[in-house]
């Protein structure tokens, strides 16, 4: 096998030494850890496709793999199959200021591209949490979002064209670089596949204009339930903000002793961050209606940023949330759920009964004004006792935001993760269509099996050798 | 067997289950797109349960469907196969949800645009979009012809407010995509798929969608123009820090190699931003004025001033039998090349969005939608050629025979292509709904 490959992408870029696969053994879910028989690491599009012909003709399963950041287990390997590592194609290959397009690999990352088009007044407004890490392929394949979506839109608003490798190695182009082409809109229904469509390999990019004024808030609540209020307010008042982001008491008092402090008061039940972005006159107005409200609803810390530093620290804040929740166990269960937002005190209040329930500790830092919760569970991988009411509790979580009438996921995606809950969300019709869809591109079923449908059973080894065949935790 | 024996059948069988049938009557400028695709009798069914029973009777009967909104788009796509009967979605026009609140609601796929702002309206709610044809489109006809929007540069297409589809496939069964919250991404996204697939995959019954809330201030500020290099200055002011514009767009008419018509820009929002804007667009294009500013109040086309109904009129697919439709689309940064090639193509009413580089050219024919003059058919491939050279690209949306065989109507490579076609095989295998629109 290695040598087929070695043939199309060189000896140096197949990787099949044991030490080397640890790497891949797993995404950003590192419940669940598989070796593949081998890593291939394509540089160019004709490369990747010659590796997806070798596949198909000798029915080897491949899975691609941006960074690897995923949090659903999307990247995971089939261990009889290959990953398909596509950090090397990272050029950015055009950058058309006046149309707000750029062209690029998509083994670029995403922070790379806001920073190299910054000089242009421009940037890519998706901003996940990994965004210094993430690729924008990997973006493509999960429709990557963030804080600054509930404006701008997640990833699939910002794609108008790709290049993609589908699983019989066929090289096509999705789309182009104009508006409103007329036709069956393919780039939308590949955005967001999972990797399980084909490789995206090039992707055509709309750029933002960098707002001509921002301003970030900080409002400190003593009850969370009145934060939520505020933006549903804010929502229905007719403001637009280009964030509305919210930390819970555990999340900020762990912020405010890690490295990231950013000011947070920690004697707050909630803190909810607005950003406001745009001309100024509108957001002159806009932030003169959001203070009225955030007194409305007895914010008892009103704060702006005052300089760009004081800005950044804030979302440092925010972004490095994660990171820091990792000070309070050595494992941390993100979960990944959305609910209208109407519903949130209701949920919330829901969320923190069942951590009490199980047992469990709980954080929430999440994006409010999308309904996009993220309740983050802390625990002892090797405590088996505590992974089962961990579990538990993470499904209690899910079902609480279906019975809402809410999604699986708003932006980790269902990977493997949550494939066998699918079934909670949709019909068994709902999922025989979209396997056909899946047929369509994908019919050898090579390109990344076992994911986002429920089906074929599989095997996983739980990070701390708890074997769980056919679920999904 | 003869032609007409089996639709003769699959009426009967529809009477048979009380689903009635009527002789379909159709417009002028219907039967001008559609020749002899049209069928004779249409049902038009009043629940998803009946809709459901009307498919599977034609499934029995191995006859295909031709199904319509408002018919305002029917002249979108490649010419369909003639179906045994038309099914108009009318019938299923409810509200079904409306949370308030979330600024979301669901709707029946016939009901129509108007009707939905309208309801909206009395909450401080909207639609983000704003389609040509307003007081005719139907919500399910607009996802299928992905309709554009008058005000897509500050709020993008239906596309970007479709958070969820129930679609009736062509085995008689339901699916769900997407749901009812405004960030999802479990499974595949079906709502992209539908959205400009003509109805060709299956029939939309039910669309969740994403409200916005009213804007405080809807501006319009315009201008005379009949300087072709105007039109490059404007798309370039307004893509200035600083604006945020909901529309820019160029109404007017080509004639012998000049044009003439109305620059329009839209601001939306609070009331003091949306003048600010139109106070530094109108001094930053001092000399292509004088400008004049006016406040629009959300309604019917009717309201609107000449050259707002102008540009919806030149998007629209449907107004007119004596002429045919061609999109244009093309990099903002080749704006004056297009223009450029626009003059020397030189004749037809043209509307351009000088934003976002989407516009409509509609060329005349000879009346009741006969055939292209020689040297136009000859003009519009020259200038297919000119907008190609500059990065863009033109499709037919409706018109005659020379015209279709002139141009493309759909954006695909041939990998695509085929990948259109399986998706067809695997959702649609007999092509039941609108067979051929969007390709075989």
């Amino acid at each position: 096998m290695s040598a087929a490959l070695e043939r199309i992408v060189g000896r140096s870029h197949v990787l099949t030494g044991r030490a080397e696969l640890l790497t891949y053994e797993s995404d950003g879910l590192t419940h669940f850890r598989k070796q593949p028989r081998a890593v291939v690491l394509p540089g160019t599009t004709e490369e990747v496709a010659a590796v997806v012909r070798w596949c198909a003709e000798t029915g080897t399963p491949f899975v691609p793999r941006g960074a690897g950041t995923g949090l659903s287990g999307g990247a995971l390997p089939c261990e009889t199959g290959i990953v398909i590592e596509l950090a090397r194609l990272r050029r950015i290959l055009e950058v058309r200021p006046r149309d707000r397009l750029a062209r690029v690999e998509c083994g670029v990352i995403n922070a790379d591209l806001s920073t190299a088009v910054r000089p242009l007044g421009l940037h890519y407004a998706p901003d996940p949490s990994s965004q210094s890490a993430c690729t924008l392929g990997g973006n493509v394949a999960e429709n990557s979002g963030g804080p600054h979506t509930m404006k701008y839109g997640t990833t699939t608003d910002h794609i108008v064209g790709l290049r993609v490798v589908l699983p019989d190695g066929t090289i096509t182009e999705l789309g182009g670089p104009q508006n409103e082409l007329p036709g069956l809109d393919l780039v939308g229904t590949f955005v967001g596949s999972e990797g399980t469509f084909g490789i995206a390999t090039e992707l055509s990019v709309r750029l933002t204009p960098n707002p001509a004024v921002i301003r970030t808030f900080l409002f400190a609540f003593r009850d969370i339930e009145q934060a939520c209020q505020m933006v549903s307010r804010i929502v229905a008042d007719g403001i637009l903000p280009a964030a509305l982001e919210m930390l819970d008491q555990t999340t900020i008092r762990v912020v405010e002793a890690s490295v990231l402090k950013a000011g947070y008061p920690t004697d707050a039940d909630a803190v909810l961050l607005v950003e406001l972005d745009g001309i100024a006159a509108q957001v002159e107005e806009d932030a003169r209606r959001v203070r009225t409200i955030a007194t409305e609803f007895g914010a008892f810390v009103s704060r702006e940023a005052a300089t760009a530093e004081e800005r950044l620290k804030l979302w440092k804040g925010r972004k490095g949330a994660f990171g820091a929740l990792g000070r309070l166990s050595p494992d941390l269960y993100v979960q990944d759920a959305v609910v209208p937002r109407s519903r949130l005190p209701e949920v919330l209040r829901r969320v923190r009964a069942i951590a009490t329930e199980e047992g469990v500790r709980l954080s929430n830092v999440f994006h409010a004004g999308d309904g996009n919760l993220h309740p983050n569970i802390s625990y002892d991988g090797r405590d088996a006792d505590e992974v089962a009411r961990v579990l538990r509790a993470g499904d209690k979580i899910l079902a609480t935001c279906l019975e809402v009438g809410g999604s699986l996921s708003g932006e980790h995606g269902i990977g493997l993760e949550k494939r066998d809950s699918m079934a909670l969300m949709f019909s068994s019709d709902d999922l025989d269509r979209f396997a056909q869809v899946r047929r369509a591109f994908n019919p050898l079923g090579l390109c990344n099996p076992d994911k986002v449908l429920p089906g074929a059973k599989v095997c996983v080894e739980f990070r701390h050798g708890i074997s769980i065949e056919g679920v999904t935790h | 067997m003869s032609a007409t024996a089996p639709r003769e059948a699959l009426a009967t069988r529809l009477a048979a289950r009380g689903i009635a049938t009527t002789a379909a009557t159709w417009s002028a400028a219907q039967r001008a797109a559609l020749r002899d695709a049209l069928p004779d009798r249409l049902a038009t069914p009043r629940s998803a349960a009946e809709l459901r029973e009307l498919v599977l009777e034609a499934t029995v009967a191995e006859e295909s469907l031709l199904v319509i909104g408002g018919g305002s788009a029917l002249a979108c796509g490649a010419p369909p196969r003639r179906s045994a009967l038309a099914v108009s979605m009318r019938g299923l026009d409810r509200i079904v949800d409306h949370s308030v609140a979330d600024f979301v609601v669901t709707v029946e796929a016939g009901i129509r645009f108007a009707t939905l702002q309208d309801e909206l309206r009395r909450h401080r709610q909207w639609l983000a979009v704003e389609p040509p044809d307003r007081d005719e489109a139907t919500l399910g006809g607009m996802i299928a012809a992905q309709t554009t929007s008058l005000v897509a540069a500050g709020h993008g297409t239906l596309r970007h407010h479709l958070l969820g589809l129930r679609v009736l496939y062509a085995d008689g069964r339901f699916g769900k995509s997407g749901g009812r919250v405004v960030k999802n991404v479990a499974g595949y996204d079906l709502m992209k798929l539908h959205h400009g697939a003509l109805g060709t995959l299956g029939i939309v019954v039910e669309a969740t969608l994403r409200l916005r809330p009213l804007p405080e201030c809807d501006l319009v500020t315009r201008a005379s123009c009949r300087d072709p290099s105007a039109l490059a200055e404007f798309g370039d002011a307004l893509a200035q820090p600083g604006f945020a514009p909901a529309g820019g767009h160029f109404v007017g008419q080509l004639q012998s190699g000049a044009l003439e018509g109305e620059l329009l820009a839209r601001f939306q929002g609070a009331t003091s931003a949306a003048h600010a804007q139109a106070g530094a667009l109108e001094a930053a294009l001092t000399a292509r004025g004088p400008w004049s500013r006016e406040t629009l109040a959300d309604g019917s086309h009717a309201a609107r001033p000449r050259s707002l109904r102008d540009a919806a009129a030149a998007f629209s697919s449907h107004d007119e039998i004596d002429s045919a439709l061609v999109s244009l689309h093309f990099a903002p940064s080749a704006t004056a090349a297009t223009v450029a090639a626009l003059l020397r193509f030189g004749a037809g009413r043209v509307a351009l969005d000088l934003v976002r580089g989407v516009g409509s050219i509609r060329l005349a024919t000879d009346g009741a939608g006969g055939p292209l003059s020689q040297s136009l058919a000859l003009g519009i491939v020259a200038l297919h050629r000119d907008v190609a050279a500059h990065g863009g690209a033109l499709f037919v949306t409706a018109g005659p025979p020379e015209l279709r065989a002139a141009l493309p109507d759909r954006a695909e490579t041939a990998a695509a292509a085929a990948l259109a076609v399986k998706l067809r095989d695997e959702l649609d295998p007999h092509r039941r709904f609108n067979p051929d629109r969007r390709g075989p």
